[in-house]
């Protein structure tokens, strides 16, 4: 399947995202936006660049994160985030992965103290003019909390609960994957695996397509099983410009390169016209970023010095 | 004063907040780094003081034990070479959830926009969310950590902006409203905290982790060239004074040369951000 195929497939209008916290997939990214898929809702730990991307034309309007990483830096997004284009409510990154695990589980809601003693629990924190009240209103009309604090019913002290979050697709780049979508990442993975259990579709660009054996030899990498990922895309690059642990660095020269990336409407509209309407999949814009700013900018910025295992793990059973 | 010190004007004063934070870090203490400067401070901490202390970020590493001198400080809490040396690389749910949340992180060191009174931390808006005078990005991991780590050591420069005396947003409880709050608020207690800034360093009035004592903030240390007049002209509160008020000691030439070293071509210390 191509990311063209994946997303047309399985993200529509209006869905709840889940987009990670650091292995980002832009060739999916690149691909809604050039779908025209409109308001979708994104949920992340901490929601990346990727996310103030897809706000400049509306793909993205609704935001449940702990975190905007790099996002106030973008001028359209901030004046979105004022006149309500964009709505939000502000969790942490902690409770929102708890939520995410909590739907994994197949939890209706998950514990957590973090908003204690904090302004998180003043009403207007999550019910302000441009919060998403609406997306909790019940089938009865009433709305639902966004948390609920209790005395816990074992040892009477106080605690919070945290509604679980079931995203409609996750999208996520990884190091590799097998045929099957069997999924195995490694590195720093804040709120991937739970993403990815709590998503009720999974697409997933990797970086290298394995056999099953490779697969095998190594299953402690492996984050969710191939019969919970619906589609399984190879993509080099697939999360440039940002980065891969063991593959490749974050590209800090892009932004300059292509035009101050998304900061001023201007330099918005034309990177989006240039890099991703105008270029037809993701092997495309590589390319083009080649022909444009040179091979070596992108070889660059592999990593050369991988670490080897020293003593590799050993399965065994007789 | 060690023999190797350096006078002022050798130094800036963003450097002294880095060295000053990585000063109240302790060897051998399970540690979880937050974002920005505290990122070089406990690099500065591990290289030169605490080379046994666990060094763990929220996106799952824990233990950064760099494997060549050669290695800056990480730039993010999700550097890839955050994995380096380490013991585990786990994810959010290992780090913020069981090492934190559970209570096993003996310190943390965390920045933010504000302070207040209390030692409560801001990292959501200057303003409010109807009328913002500034959005910031949120919480991150701050809110998790502030609720559970034993110990929070925060830093950020000394500015009316930033010392409050109630913050624009609690987005990370400190003693909250005095003497009681933790508690109250269903939290366990959490000290000595301090706050490392560009001027001084402040401690809190509590000997017991926020039952008793005013627990406000009490300047402890004054950096070297700074008057005491200077610091309660930006602070809007009446501020506590310790009885034991001194002045820290200035950068040793090792401690120094490390944080130019490990802020590889200025990612932390951007010149006039701090």
């Amino acid at each position: 399947m191509t990311a063209h195929e994946a997303v047309k497939r399985f993200v529509n209008d209006g869905d709840t995202i889940y987009s990670g916290f650091n292995i980002i997939s832009f060739a999916l990214t690149n691909e809604i936006i050039r779908q025209g898929i409109k308001g979708l809702k994104a949920v992340a730990g901490s929601v990346t660049p990727n996310v103030t991307m897809m706000s400049i034309d509306g793909n993205v309007n609704r935001i449940e994160t702990g975190y905007l990483s790099g996002t106030l830096r973008s001028k359209p997004f901030q004046e979105m985030m004022r006149d309500g284009r964009v709505k939000w409510n502000d969790y942490t990154n902690m409770t929102i992965t708890l939520r995410l695990m909590a739907g994994g589980l197949g939890m209706p809601f998950i514990c957590a103290n973090s908003f204690l003693g904090t302004d998180y629990l003043l009403e207007g924190t999550m019910n302000h003019t441009r919060s998403l009240k609406e997306d909790r209103r019940r089938d009865d009309g009433s709305i639902a909390p966004p948390y609920a604090v209790i005395d816990s019913p074992f040892d009477g002290k106080k605690a919070l609960l945290y509604p679980a979050l079931k995203p409609d697709v996750a999208i996520v780049h990884c190091q590799r994957a097998d045929e099957e979508g069997n999924v195995q990442v490694w590195g720093p993975q804040a709120d991937t695996k739970w993403g990815l259990w709590s998503s009720r579709n999974v697409i997933v660009t990797a970086e290298e397509i394995v056999p099953r054996s490779v697969i095998s030899t190594e299953p402690h990498f492996t984050v969710v099983p191939g019969f919970k990922v619906s589609a399984v895309i190879h993509e080099p690059w697939g999360s440039h410009p940002s980065g891969l642990n063991g593959y490749y660095r974050a590209d800090k020269e892009w932004a300059s390169l292509t035009g101050a990336g998304m900061t001023t409407w201007e330099s918005a509209r034309e990177y989006l016209d240039e890099w991703i309407y105008g270029t037809k999949d993701h092997a495309d814009y590589i390319a083009r970023y080649k022909e444009r700013f040179g091979e070596d900018l992108l070889n660059d910025l592999k990593v050369k010095d991988t670490m080897v295992p020293e003593q590799p793990a050993r399965y065994g059973w007789r | 004063m060690p023999v190797n010190s350096l006078a002022t004007g050798e130094y800036t004063s963003s450097e002294m907040m880095i060295i000053a934070t990585a000063r109240q870090i302790r060897d051998g203490e399970s540690t979880i780094v937050g974002m920005g400067p505290p990122l070089l401070s406990a690099a500065l901490a591990k290289y030169h003081h605490a080379p046994n202390m666990w060094y763990c970020t929220e996106s799952g590493p824990l233990d950064w034990t760099p494997t060549s001198k050669d290695l800056p400080a990480p730039i993010g809490i999700a550097d890839h070479s955050l994995t380096q040396g380490a013991a585990m690389s786990g994810d959010m749910v290992d780090a913020l959830g069981a090492f934190v949340n559970g209570g096993w992180a003996q310190s943390a060191v965390l920045q933010a926009a504000q302070i207040d009174r209390f030692g409560n931390l801001n990292t959501m808006l200057a303003g409010t969310f109807e009328d913002p005078i500034r959005r910031l990005p949120g919480t991150g991991g701050n809110a998790d950590i502030g609720a559970s780590a034993q110990r929070v050591i925060s830093t950020m420069p000394l500015e009316t902006r930033r010392f409050k005396e109630r913050a624009d947003f609690r987005t990370t409880a400190g003693y909250i409203d005095g003497p009681g709050g933790r508690a109250e608020a269903g939290l366990a207690p959490q000290g000595p905290n301090m706050c490392a800034t560009n001027m001084c360093l402040f401690s809190f009035d509590t000997a017991d982790g926020g039952s008793t004592g005013s627990c406000e903030m009490v300047l402890e240390q004054l950096f070297p060239g700074i008057a005491l007049e200077e610091v309660t002209a930006i602070v809007p509160w009446d501020l506590k004074v310790s009885p034991g008020l001194s002045y820290m000691d200035p950068p040793t030439v090792e401690e120094l040369e490390l944080v130019r070293h490990l802020d590889d071509g200025g990612n932390h210390l951007i010149p006039g951000r701090y």
